[in-house]
């Protein structure tokens, strides 16, 4: 039993937190939410640069073979700072897909890009249904001599409007979760449109519309009618990632809040001297806490590679909940000004309150672990 | 990082299970809450025979030093004994000194006092009590009026102690009584260990709302405790009780009390066709086993810490008061599991969901926020010591 962080880990975490507060501050943060494309290029580039985004891939691919656990460490600066970007999606996401199941050429077509930072994609699973369920995958993919043809719409699709690449879910075979398969899309293939949501993180969710998108037979990830396997470890992989950015917010949240109160006068005396107020940030900093030991677990049950289905699904349950109760409860000590467009507390409150919900909320991984405990 | 226990950690919680599922009656394993509070003799005589066999084990001791009959292991291990030790209730466990005085020994105790008390703890010989709060003097302890006056090489002690769990089985107790009363509070009090069958030492039973012996009242009518008793030296029982305190707020045994009766709710939900199927039901379940492994991960970091020889000043409070959160949703959850059985008590053993644990643990599981330090008095240490924020 150990909880602490090995030394390399500590080490890369101060680099990346002075690299952020430098690098990322909030006002870059704003900007990009103006900003058509939601993400600095500049930024994108001088990650790559830190090796960041091939932190996880071998070294023959451009990467340098780290573990999940020293990539979460980053997750976690990255949450602090509400850094921008396809980082999630683009290294993730899709790299990680692509490393478990790519051909050799895939692996050499994509993910060197991804790790000189030359290259951004999305994961396309989602449709109008909202969910993560393999029955709601309704986009069809139909086979014409080399080629599939690609037909409706995803939605919830972060960054496809500047990604290079989608891995697109497409349905290929019979209802439910065996027939479907992953294709490798050019986001710059006809018919392919994107349109940019207004959503509540600024995280550059799109609608992809594929109308009759023609994908050539080699662009398939994985096996034909075999990619749901892909879609359940992705999923696993955002979840145990949005609890890692969660939780980096949330601790960036309460020490905003701290300052706050020690600051704010009322009565003749600062806020942060009454119990009643006290009593509020200590269930914050519980809940902190509480969040940081099960993501913790996570991280390192995945990095292992044990099964941590459990361990994931508790993890995002607990974390949707307390994170998002932290980043409210932080912008209430703000008083009015917490809920204001100028304070920065607002910027965390709105990407918990998105991240709780990304990757299944609370109740949907409750009856994963449910179903775990024999339910 | 690292979540695993070690294979010998493993090996050794389930060899603490196999010991108690073989000693422990069927009847005795619902985890009940008060154990030690039973005024059955023989049940009583049958936990003292229990707790000779854990001594015999080891498992009593097993972070402390060799030379005070110690094994030398590591608290997380110890922290195994005590969560499995309250999934069966506790029973022939004496928490109070293995758990609060034994730390306070070690670290304040003279070398005599340690040679002297330790080993009858470690062997399960004697329990042990605590005389800390007054009927005015709980969360304020340091307002508390019991006095201890110098009389040649005795103290003579007058006063009223209350909420003394286990009182009426222990042969030991630790007291805090003021010795000066012309200095602040908290620098006029003095920690001793006195001998409960000392003349001048009367108990009174206090009843928890089940009709279980959980506490005792205490008088002390000029008392005598001899000078060498003191722990600590005079007038500095203020930084002995904050160590009698910190290991109070360690609270991995309450996990297994908690794992014991979420076990018992799970196994009546899967025996219900209804309830099982119910998402409402189903999420409850769920929630709680989240925070049952989110609380167990608080505790065992505390104990990791103490290992490490790290602070836990502020840590500790925040992991009792997590789980003074489960407890309340445990709480919750027995009569919306139960339903109208959740009412049956051990009193009508025929309809009683496992022998009546749950209805009573209904009722006092929410007690318990109270007991250790309350959750309000907690939440001060951590806003205090862990967020900076002045009082």
């Amino acid at each position: 039993m150990d909880y602490s962080l090995n030394e390399e880990q500590e080490m890369l975490k101060t680099a990346a937190r002075d690299f952020l507060v430098k690098e990322c501050p909030v006002s870059l943060v704003r900007d990009m939410e103006q900003d058509e494309k939601r993400y600095s290029e500049d930024l994108w580039h001088k990650t790559a640069a830190l090796g960041w985004a091939g932190l996880l891939f071998p070294e023959e691919y451009g990467g340098s073979g780290g573990s999940f656990q020293d990539l979460a460490v980053l997750l976690e600066e990255m949450g602090r700072a509400l850094m921008p970007g396809p980082f999630l999606h683009t290294v993730i996401l899709c790299g990680m897909a692509i490393m478990e199941a790519g051909t050799e050429e895939q692996k050499r077509q994509f993910l060197p890009g991804i790790a000189r930072g030359d290259s951004v994609m999305s994961l396309a699973i989602t449709e109008s249904s909202a969910s993560y369920r393999p029955e709601d995958i309704a986009v069809r993919a139909i086979p014409d001599k080399d080629a599939y043809i690609i037909s409706g719409i995803k939605l919830f699709v972060p960054y496809a409007h500047i990604a290079d690449y989608l891995i697109c879910a497409a349905r290929t075979g019979k209802d439910g979760k065996d027939g479907i398969t992953l294709f490798l899309v050019d986001r710059s293939s006809a018919g392919l449109t994107c349109t940019l949501l207004d959503s509540m993180a600024a995280d550059g969710q799109c609608e992809v519309g594929f109308d009759k998108v023609r994908v050539p037979k080699e662009n398939i990830l994985g096996k034909l009618d075999d990619g749901w396997g892909l879609v359940e470890t992705s999923l696993k992989v955002g979840a145990i990632a949005e609890c890692t950015l969660m939780l980096g917010a949330s601790d960036r949240m309460m020490e905003l809040t701290l300052d706050f109160v020690k600051e704010r006068v009322a009565y003749g005396s600062p806020i942060g001297r009454f119990q009643v107020v006290q009593h509020q940030c200590v269930d914050m900093a519980i809940d902190v806490e509480a969040a940081r030991h099960i993501t913790h677990q996570a991280v390192w049950a995945f990095s292992q590679k044990l099964p941590c289905v459990m361990e994931v699904s508790m993890a995002k349950a607990l974390v949707s909940e307390s994170c998002d109760r932290v980043c409210r409860q932080g912008c209430h000590l703000h008083g009015a000004l917490g809920f204001t467009e100028m304070h920065d507390t607002q910027l965390y409150f709105r990407r918990v309150k998105a991240a709780a919900f990304t990757f299944g909320d609370t109740a949907y991984h409750q009856q994963i672990v449910a179903r775990q405990l024999g339910l | 990082m690292d979540f695993q226990f070690s294979r010998e950690q493993d090996e050794f919680r389930q060899e603490v299970r196999d010991f108690l599922k073989g000693e422990l009656p069927e009847h005795w394993m619902n985890g009940e809450l008060y154990s030690y509070a039973t005024e059955d003799e023989e049940d009583w005589a049958l936990q003292k025979q229990l707790s000779l066999k854990l001594g015999g084990k080891g498992w009593l001791s097993m972070w402390w030093p060799k030379e005070y009959g110690g094994q030398e292991r590591s608290r997380v291990d110890y922290g195994i004994f005590r969560e499995e030790s309250f999934y069966y209730g506790g029973r022939g466990y004496d928490a109070v000194g293995g758990q609060f005085v034994a730390p306070t020994l070690l670290g304040h105790g003279s070398e005599e006092q340690k040679r002297n008390l330790l080993p009858s703890i470690a062997k399960g010989e004697v329990f042990w009590c605590e005389f800390l709060s007054e009927p005015d003097a709980g969360s304020d302890m340091a307002s508390l009026n019991t006095r201890a006056v110098a009389d040649g090489d005795y103290y003579i002690v007058n006063g009223q102690k209350a909420w003394d769990t286990n009182a009426h089985h222990a042969g030991w107790s630790i007291l805090l009584a003021r010795t000066d009363t012309n200095v602040p509070k908290h620098k006029g009090l003095s920690m001793f260990v006195v001998d409960k069958h000392s003349p001048g030492i009367s108990l009174v039973p206090r009843y928890n709302l089940v009709g279980e012996r959980a506490w005792s009242d205490v008088f002390f009518d000029d008392v005598k405790v001899p000078k060498e008793n003191l722990i600590g030296g005079e007038n500095k029982g203020w930084q002995v009780v904050l160590t009698t305190l910190n290991n109070e707020r360690s609270i991995v045994y309450w996990l297994g009390t908690c794992r014991r009766n979420f076990d018992n709710l799970l196994d009546f939900v899967k025996e219900n066709e209804t309830l099982r199927n119910n998402p409402v039901i189903q999420n409850k379940i769920a929630s709680l086993a989240t925070e049952i492994q989110t609380a167990r991960l608080l505790s065992y970091h505390t104990l990791w810490r103490q290992d490490n020889g790290l602070d836990i000043s502020y840590q500790v409070s925040m992991e009792k008061t997590y789980i003074d959160r489960l407890l309340i949703h445990l709480t919750d959850a027995i009569p919306e599991i139960l339903g109208l059985y959740g009412q049956i008590g051990k009193g009508s053993l025929k309809w009683a969901p496992f022998d009546g644990s749950l209805e009573s643990a209904s009722l006092m599981l929410p007690s318990w926020r109270l007991a250790n330090g309350s959750d309000e008095i907690e939440k001060i240490v951590v806003a205090t010591l862990g967020l900076g924020l002045a009082r």
